[in-house]
């Protein structure tokens, strides 16, 4: 079972990449020549204490951040030398984003928010695919809410039917279930693990929770800038073990 | 995107307020202009068979013909398209203002529109989008407006005497139009910088928790900053060796440019003055006093931005009005400490001129040592280049220099012969005439003459700026408007006692004798009088731009902080505490408005006042503290009236779910 995530080429492959911000001190290092795969339609939890750079981590392997040092491949594409103009045209078409709050726009409805992919593709908005996808997530009797109007798990799961929509090549996800109970939680995870099951979604995401991370096929984990140990197939008492580990 | 416009200024209509109601104001306040400047176009032009002209060629040889007699409407002309240049401009800055605030709180949604894929471009179109969402139902109202209020305005013109002749409305039409269509310019305009800025916007941003304050100081504020700091100490400093042409609009630009500087390195001195301020603050109310001074200093973005319009507006209007005051009061005390003469006379009618035989029982009077008469009248001059309207008197200088203080700068004090003249320091030192140098001039309906230059006189503005013999050939022989008497110190009695004897030998129904002193404190009101209306009609609307964004900005600031006053509420801030919070914060942040714009005029009107000339002394600082206290207050009145209103509003809005909703 562990070679099967192995043998998968990865959706987006991150060759010794380090990442350091400026601080009053000089510059503070976040990430240490980070070289790391994620495996196409595969869910791969990242975990670490606070401070390790899973943030960082997933910020350039989006092409959100620019690594000082390295390559971000997806497929063929350099996300690391990738100019502003070739990187939005990566994030409209290529990558999606679920985070952990303020996913949505205010001002437009559910429905509004998971057609924006498209919209912005300058496509026609088929009102099917868009519908489909709010169906998907158990929201289509909310489409002409506004995000107000919405608990954090619904707005958690607009989000995931506006990845859905736009099918992306990778969806980034920092913290989905933080700021949600634990049930509201559960639905997000399960939402994330059936993209993956059965459109074949890749999913990259960061998250604290054992719970969560026992959803993956893959979980990395992450301290000081550096991969210090991985676990394919985890289960939450796994995940929490090695975490104990780690963080000691 | 056009959708995603419309829908976000439904949604953050707070935001869009206040560059709704700008924009309104704005194009009424064109439209109106409009109207007007229409209105005086519309007078028809004297008959061309009355005017007088005058054919001259200049050093090129091009012959150029000028006339006389037109109606005169280009003083109020331009201060009509003077007023609608001033609320362009104005609404301009205003709309740039809130749209840059405007964006700032909302980087979140500009950064997680780049988050699913929109190009700056598209982010650009989306905020130029809202920019027209706002200005066409703007554009509308204020054209309603203009509608209704121009026929009003038009004959509250007509009242004030502003134009020479009574203006008729004509058809609006053309006037809205082009008030609409600049109030849609406008607003593109004034979202130009801010849809640039929003369409930096990085996708990260969308990940942050503060809407405020990243990187208030910014490199492209530091620049403009910088220029306008060094662009403002150099006028300033020139100002004053720089004569009084100069001196004026040196001390009014660099004025403006160091406003601009203070409002732009407002970031980096605020918030240790605020902190300073802080002191009396917190030991005044402990809890609200605190709150509100920790918030103040924290929230930069939001105090630069309410500090911003408080301080351009008072140093602007500060400095316009202190330096025209300042000015006219100089040239009333140069005139009076240039006049020696102690008597006016002038004919009872107003309009007439005095006869050649009160002129001449003048003269005779064995009690009167001296009588100047310059006989105004208006010439053409011809320099190198062109050739231009003067203005020029037939008079002796001689007498004017008995009955003035008169120096000669250059030249000898003669009676001026034919083929003579004699000109004003400024007129030689502006168009480079010296002793022996020819003007070539000439008088409406007359020939083309010429004159040799034979003294140089500086009086300030009892000489006017060129002055001919009397008699000449071809001379329509105006009369002089009135005469100023130099009485005889040993067979004269008192200044009254002589007018009233003078004036009663004369004939009361022919000729009016004031002493001097009361002459000039009769002109200076009616001179006052107009020049405050001139400035009303620049400065209320600029002033009423300010109120708006001072308001609006406070509505703006006051839409994001729900969360924030709910909060408080929760750990027991009480509702008076938070009130008492919100008018502390508005007091605190419009007093450092005031005191900067204090201290930036202060620098400029000094410098203008060391430019200024009067004989024996300084020129007298006159500073028109009444209207820059309304200003002020106005200020203070709306910001503390909004601020209530806004925090009161949400106080009554808050409860736990606001606190931890999350959009």
């Amino acid at each position: 079972m562990a070679l099967l995530t192995d043998i998968r080429l990865p959706a987006v492959q991150l060759a010794a990449v380090s990442k350091s911000y400026p601080s009053a001190a000089g510059a503070v290092p976040v990430l240490r020549e980070v070289s790391l795969g994620f495996p196409q339609r595969a869910l791969t939890a990242v975990m670490g204490p606070s401070g390790s750079g899973k943030t960082t981590l997933l910020n350039c392997a989006a092409g959100l951040d620019k690594p000082d040092s390295g390559k971000v491949l997806l497929g063929d594409t350099d996300l690391a030398k990738c100019g502003e103009r070739e990187l939005t045209v990566v994030r409209r078409s290529r990558i999606g984003f679920v985070f952990q709050q303020f996913n949505l726009l205010p001002m437009l409805t559910a429905y509004e928010n998971v057609a924006l992919p498209l919209r912005l593709q300058r496509g026609r908005v088929k009102r099917d695919r868009v519908r489909e996808a709010l169906r998907q997530v158990g929201l289509e009797d909310k489409a002409d809410r506004r995000p107000a109007q919405l608990s954090g798990g619904q707005q958690q799961r607009v989000a995931i039917a506006r990845t859905l929509v736009a099918e992306p090549e990778i969806v980034f996800a920092d913290e989905p279930t933080g700021s949600l109970d634990r049930r509201s939680g559960r639905q997000i995870m399960e939402l994330l693990r059936d993209s993956v099951d059965r459109v074949g979604s890749t999913v990259v995401m960061v998250t604290h929770d054992p719970a969560a991370a026992a959803c993956a096929d893959r979980v990395v984990f992450l301290s000081d800038g550096k991969v210090v140990g991985r676990l394919d197939h985890p289960t939450a008492e796994a995940v929490a073990q090695q975490l104990s580990l780690w963080e000691r | 995107m056009w959708r995603i416009s419309v829908r976000s200024v439904r949604h953050y209509w707070a935001l869009f307020a206040g560059t709704f109601v700008a924009l309104a104001l704005g194009v009424a306040l064109i439209g109106v202009s409009a109207a007007a400047l229409a209105a005086t176009w519309a007078v028809p032009a004297a008959p061309r068979a009355e005017s007088a002209s005058v054919t001259l060629t200049d050093g090129h040889g091009t012959a150029r013909t000028l006339s006389s007699g037109d109606v005169d409407m280009g003083g109020v002309q331009s201060v009509l398209a003077m007023a609608g240049v001033v609320s362009a401009f104005v609404t301009v800055f205003v709309i740039a203002g809130t749209c840059a605030f405007g964006i700032a709180l909302r980087r979140r949604d500009m950064g997680l529109l780049r988050l699913v894929g929109a190009g700056g471009p598209q982010v650009r179109r989306m905020v130029l989008g809202e920019s027209l969402a706002v200005a066409v139902p703007a554009a509308s109202v204020g054209c309603a407006v203009a509608a209704g209020t121009a026929p009003v305005v038009v004959k509250a013109l007509n009242g004030t005497g502003l134009s020479p002749v009574e203006l008729h409305l004509g058809p609006l039409w053309w006037p809205l139009l082009f008030a609409a269509g600049s109030g849609l310019v406008i607003a593109v305009l004034g979202m130009l910088a801010a849809s640039k800025r929003a369409a930096r916007v990085r996708p990260t941003e969308a990940l942050r928790e503060a809407d405020l304050d990243a990187r208030t100081m910014t490199a492209g504020r530091g620049v403009m900053g910088a220029l306008a700091l060094v662009a403002g100490a150099v006028m300033v400093a020139l100002a004053p060796g720089a004569g009084a042409e100069a001196a004026t609009p040196l001390a009014l630009f660099g004025t403006m440019a160091l406003a601009v500087a203070a409002t732009a390195f407002g970031p980096l001195y605020l918030p240790p003055l605020l902190r300073l301020m802080a002191l009396p603050l917190r030991w005044a109310d402990p809890v609200a006093g605190r709150l509100a001074a920790e918030s103040v200093r924290t929230s930069r973005r939001r105090t630069a931005s309410l500090v911003g319009p408080v301080l351009a507006i008072l140093a602007i209007v500060g400095v316009f009005t202190t330096v025209l005051s300042t000015t006219g009061a100089a040239t009333e005390a140069d005139d009076r400490a240039r006049t020696a003469a102690q008597l006016v006379v002038e004919p009872a009618t107003g309009g007439a001129t005095l006869g050649r035989d009160v002129l001449h029982r003048l003269r005779s009077d064995d009690r009167v040592a001296a009588v100047s008469a310059p006989a105004p009248l208006e010439v053409a001059v011809a320099g190198p280049d062109s050739v231009w309207k003067e203005q020029a008197a037939v008079a002796d200088p001689v007498a004017l220099a008995r009955t003035h203080r008169v120096t000669v700068v250059d030249g000898a004090l003669g009676h001026l012969g034919p083929g003579k003249v004699a000109v004003s320091r400024e007129f030689a030192d502006w168009y480079g005439y010296h002793v022996g140098s020819v003007v070539r001039y000439g008088l409406f309906g007359g020939k083309p003459m010429t004159g040799r230059v034979t003294a140089v006189l500086d009086g300030g503005s009892a000489v006017p700026p060129l002055l001919l013999p009397s008699g000449s050939r071809g001379t329509p022989a105006p009369g002089p408007e009135r005469a100023a008497v130099l009485l005889d110190e040993e067979t004269a009695g008192s200044a009254a006692a002589e007018a009233a004897d003078l004036a009663e030998r004369l004939g009361p129904d022919r000729v009016r004798v004031t002493p001097t002193a009361d002459w000039f404190g009769r002109t200076a009101t009616g001179q006052d009088r107009l020049n405050r209306l001139v400035l009303g009609v620049l400065t209320v609307p600029a002033s009423l731009y300010a109120l708006i964004a001072v308001a609006s900005t406070l509505v703006m600031s006051y839409s994001r902080r729900s969360r924030e006053i709910a909060g408080m509420r929760m750990i027991g801030v009480s509702a008076a505490q938070v009130r008492r919070m919100a008018l502390w914060e508005t007091l605190s942040t419009t007093l450092l408005g005031v005191v900067i714009a204090g201290v930036v005029v202060a620098l400029g009107v000094r410098a203008h006042r060391a430019s200024l000339d009067v004989l024996g002394g300084a020129a007298p600082l006159s500073v028109p503290w009444a209207m820059l206290g309304t200003l002020t207050a106005a200020c203070a009145v709306v910001g503390v009236v909004v601020s209530l209103a806004a925090s009161g509003r949400l106080l009554r809005q808050v409860s736990v779910a606001t606190v931890t909703s999350r959009q």
